[in-house]
């Protein structure tokens, strides 16, 4: 009986597809920097493989990950690319009303567009507006992770957060909030604010960025905002670069 | 090739536009040749369904070029003038199909949900397509589908990959036009229709 026992397994074993290589389990602790564990998780959670643990420390900061050799690399990498200090932003907005036919701007008065490099022509070939009346323009300096808030034109405000990017090229504008603001006619309400758009964008460092809003395509007029984004370097003093 | 508005045959001016949307493409065409441009696309279906997937900016010429006729028709009509408003040209019908065919999303009852509407007719199903495909000329914009909170597959794709210039439009129905650019000098434009905007 035990032979034939024997002779079942040897049997079942031979049937047995070869066995696959199973990936060499690791386990890393990362200590976080500049973000938090709960972040990391976020980030790292879809590069790993279902059999993963992951435990999230609060107290050292910590995200401890066991999983293939593979994947915790992958991690390691994403971390390193991503557990970055918030970089100091300086962000150029300009605010420029475009519009078809009747020139909305002084006389003498330079084309807005024009006085941005690169991007009266970009409009003009893009779009049929005639005339691009300079609004307002702002600098807005902030640290990522910031909401920073503007009044542009008297007539108009602008929010949005600083968000943290892993892509050092690039910087994002999360919970962009773009209204008009009117004086309120009665007593006890200074304004009124009405949406004219809300979205998150994503500029590229030291390329001009135009986000142009408009009733519809063949609109005669359009709202146009050109952002100008730079990582912001220290000046001279102390501190300063010389 | 058939269907109801499908262009005539081949305009005799073909070779002209054709070089002229080179030019223009090329950033080499003048202001004569582009006024030229855009008047005879304004008029010929033929042509224009040629050049937008060459050049999908042609589109808002054509669109703003109609606006104006549009504007001189009213004010003549104003003026006691006798107006004969035609039926939509196949121009107008290509114009709408492909902003169609662009449209991406639509946001109803503050949920977005993706919506591509597909052009009726093959050839512009087809010019639709190429449309699409001309992604450093006119990508289509893109925003992510959405829940309350951020997707953590999505969370990882954004922080281990060049994000897209906008997502997360939060206003109903608006239309998006993304313009990436095709140097780096040069600027990204994204063009936002949204007829709810408080201009």
């Amino acid at each position: 009986m035990p032979a034939l026992i024997a002779l079942l397994m040897a049997l079942a074993g031979s049937a047995r597809p070869p066995l696959a290589a199973v990936p060499e389990e690791v386990v890393r602790v990362f200590m976080l920097k500049h973000r938090s564990p709960e972040e990391a998780l976020v980030v790292v959670r879809p590069l790993l493989t279902q059999g993963a643990s992951v435990v999230v420390q609060a107290k050292g900061n910590t995200l401890t990950v066991r999983d293939s050799a593979a994947a915790v690399e992958r991690a390691a990498k994403t971390l390193a690319q991503w557990d970055l200090p918030p970089r100091r932003i300086d962000l150029t907005v300009t605010l420029l009303r475009a519009s078809t036919g009747a020139r909305s701007r002084r006389p003498g008065d330079p084309d807005g567009a024009d006085q941005i490099p690169g991007v009266g022509d970009r409009l003009r070939k893009l779009f049929r507006f005639t005339d691009y009346a300079r609004l307002d323009a702002v600098v807005v300096q902030g640290v990522e992770g910031q909401t920073v808030a503007y009044v542009l034109g008297g007539d108009y405000r602008l929010e949005f957060q600083i968000d943290p990017a892993s892509d050092p090229q690039q910087i994002r504008l999360r919970g962009l909030l773009f209204e008009r603001v009117r004086r309120a006619p009665g007593p006890g309400v200074a304004e009124v604010r009405s949406d004219i758009l809300r979205t998150t964008i994503n500029v590229a460092m030291g390329q001009p960025y135009i986000l142009a809003v408009g009733k519809d395509e063949a609109a005669a007029g359009a709202l146009i905002l050109v952002f100008n984004g730079k990582v912001a370097v220290p000046g001279p003093g102390i501190g300063g670069v010389n | 090739m058939t269907g109801p508005h499908q262009p005539s045959r081949p305009c005799r001016e073909r070779e002209t536009m054709s070089r002229l949307v080179a030019l223009r493409a090329g950033d080499a065409l003048d202001a004569a040749g582009e006024a030229l441009l855009a008047r005879h696309l304004g008029s010929c279906p033929a042509c224009l369904a040629e050049a937008v997937p060459v050049d999908p900016t042609l589109l808002f010429t054509r669109l703003s070029a109609a606006a104006e006729a549009e504007e001189l028709t009213a004010s003549a009509a104003l003026r006691g003038a006798r107006v004969h408003r035609e039926e939509p040209s196949e121009a107008d019908l290509l114009a709408a199909d492909v902003l169609a065919a662009l449209r991406v999303r639509e946001v109803e009852g503050g949920r977005r949900a993706s919506r591509f509407e597909v052009a009726s007719r093959p050839w512009l199903r087809a010019a639709a397509v190429v449309l699409l495909a001309a992604g450093l000329a006119a990508a289509l914009v893109f925003t992510r589908p959405g829940g309350p909170g951020p997707e953590p597959a999505a969370a990882v794709a954004r922080s281990v990959t060049t994000w897209p210039p906008i997502e997360e439009l939060e206003s109903p129905g608006v239309r998006v036009y993304e313009f990436a650019s095709s140097k780096p000098e040069e600027p990204t434009v994204v063009f936002v229709a949204n007829p709810d905007a408080d201009l």
